[in-house]
């Protein structure tokens, strides 16, 4: 038996100003911590997830509900750490990047917020076909959104989004859809 | 929607397929006189169906002797409702692992997210465990047919008595996932990325039949001495990961093989356990049986 080490050969995703975002630029850092934009899990991220983070609504606008750990971050393969074999379905149709916030109220009610960046609209259009369907009934929001009974996927431009509570309380479901609204709202019409 | 996977479906289906085994009220029944092979209880609280399932089975000691190093190999890396073991399950595991007097409890896999935060039972229960080391051994499959070569957290070996606790839910790929699957937790990335791609296909799902062959050798190396399945609330589409429909079977079960566990557990997802790849090519290799006519089940609704 031969020794390995874990942060050697496992796939990470990365944490928003974490250590593991080894490739921050230093210029991209000052310019982030002089803006005064709240990004989401701290200021070292660099230009591209900074877009992504930009998606996710302030803190003060899901209150009572507070963000509960760092934003997590995944770019191409990486995104098999973050979904294991969930990624398969966004690689297959030109996925580009993630960002995961959860958020939290008391210590046993959560909210789930993933957010994919595809390359192109198309793609999101096929996730989106792919993880909706009869379940889910049609909600006004994005360019075409589902909503479950704990949770709500749209897609806007290239952009997927599913926001998901661990409950399917009334208060819950309020607040995904307010969260859900707060980031189509975020996500310019013309995206590059 | 799923949500309402009413309690009436799931006993009707678990008569109907376990062909044998009678449901019973937990009233009914005391300590088990002859120990069950698997045990499945309906209860509206996750912990105590975990503890009466374990009893049933014999009791923890049946598992765990006094001084044991236990490692617990949780599936608790998603978020989603459904698509991870209630902590409460999990968190009777421990509590019953700790009262046969178990001398440690390795955790077998990083925790993610803020798992064992959400229940004051949780708390309580995780307090003492070990966090694993993150360092893995290289390991020879030796009857492996695809897998022949593992990268493995190194206390899945070195625990004395090793706990497999899973959740039943829906899986992309391979349709199904639970005890057998969750051995990959286990894994390094890249040995898991060689079950979706050892094949030379191409793609994540290029050859589920590939997949299932590596999770049944991959349970030669071990396979756990008590296998626990989350069956609360389980997510039925957009598996593993989620979000997606969610039954409420509001069962555990518990048992000493997870060939076994798993055959019963197909059930909850309206599955043929012949049908599931891995748990056929698992039976094959001779870790378990999927007929559960030969198997002593029991079955409780408290």
């Amino acid at each position: 038996m031969s020794s390995a080490s874990s942060a050697s050969i496992l796939a990470r995703c990365r944490i928003a100003g974490g250590a593991a975002v080894a490739s921050v630029c230093v210029l991209t850092a000052i310019l982030i911590c002089l803006s005064p934009i709240w990004v989401p899990g701290g200021a070292a991220a660099d230009t591209p997830d900074r877009a992504i983070l930009l998606l996710f609504p302030k803190p003060e606008e899901v209150l009572p509900w507070a963000p509960d750990g760092p934003t997590q971050l995944a770019e191409g393969q990486e995104l098999f750490a973050l979904i294991n074999g969930g990624a398969e379905l966004f690689l297959r149709h030109g996925f580009e990047r993630a960002a995961v916030q959860s958020y939290s109220l008391a210590s046993d009610r959560h909210i789930q917020v993933e957010i994919y960046m595809m390359q192109g609209v198309d793609g999101a259009a096929e996730v989106f076909a792919r993880k909706t369907g009869p379940a889910e009934r049609p909600l006004a929001l994005g360019d075409a959104g589902a909503a479950g009974e704990y949770y709500v996927i749209f897609r806007r431009g290239r952009f997927l989004v599913t926001v998901a509570a661990g409950d399917a309380t009334t208060d819950a479901k309020a607040t995904i859809l307010r969260i859900a609204r707060a980031i189509e709202n975020r996500i310019p019409a013309r995206f590059p | 929607m799923g949500l309402g996977w009413s309690r009436r479906v799931f006993v009707k289906a678990g008569i109907a397929a376990a062909l044998g085994p009678t449901w019973s009220s937990a009233s009914a029944a005391g300590a088990p006189a002859e120990p069950a092979d698997l045990c499945a209880v309906a209860a509206a609280d996750p912990y105590q169906a975990t503890l009466k399932a374990i009893e049933q089975l014999g009791g923890i000691g049946r598992f765990v002797p006094k001084g044991a190093t236990v490692g617990l190999l949780i599936n608790h890396q998603f978020r989603n409702p459904g698509a991870h073991v209630n902590p409460d399950v999990s968190a009777a595991v421990a509590a019953l692992c700790w009262e046969a007097g178990a001398k440690s409890i390795l955790s077998l896999k990083d925790e993610r997210f803020t798992y064992w935060r959400r229940e004051g039972r949780s708390q309580d229960a995780a307090r003492k465990i070990t966090p694993c080391s993150g360092n893995y051994v290289t390991v020879e499959v030796p009857r492996g047919q695809a897998l022949r070569k593992a990268e493995v957290i190194k206390e899945f070996f070195a625990a004395d008595v090793l706990i497999n606790v899973s959740v039943a839910k829906d899986h992309d790929g391979t349709r199904y996932a639970c005890v057998l699957k969750n051995a990959m937790g286990a894994l390094t990335y890249t040995t898991c990325q060689f079950f979706h791609f050892g094949h030379g296909k191409g793609g994540w799902y290029g050859d589920v039949g590939f997949l299932s062959q590596c999770v049944a050798d991959l349970n030669l190396l071990r396979t756990p001495d008590l296998a626990v399945a989350d069956a609360t609330t389980i997510l039925t589409s957009n598996g593993p990961f989620g979000p997606g429909k969610l039954a409420k079977p509001q069962t555990v079960v518990a048992g000493a093989s997870a060939v076994s566990v798993d055959a019963y557990c197909t059930r909850f997802l309206g599955l043929d356990p012949s049908r599931v790849a891995m748990i056929v090519r698992s039976a094959a290799l001779g870790l378990g049986e999927t007929d559960l006519r030969k198997v002593k089940v029991r079955e409780f609704s408290i």
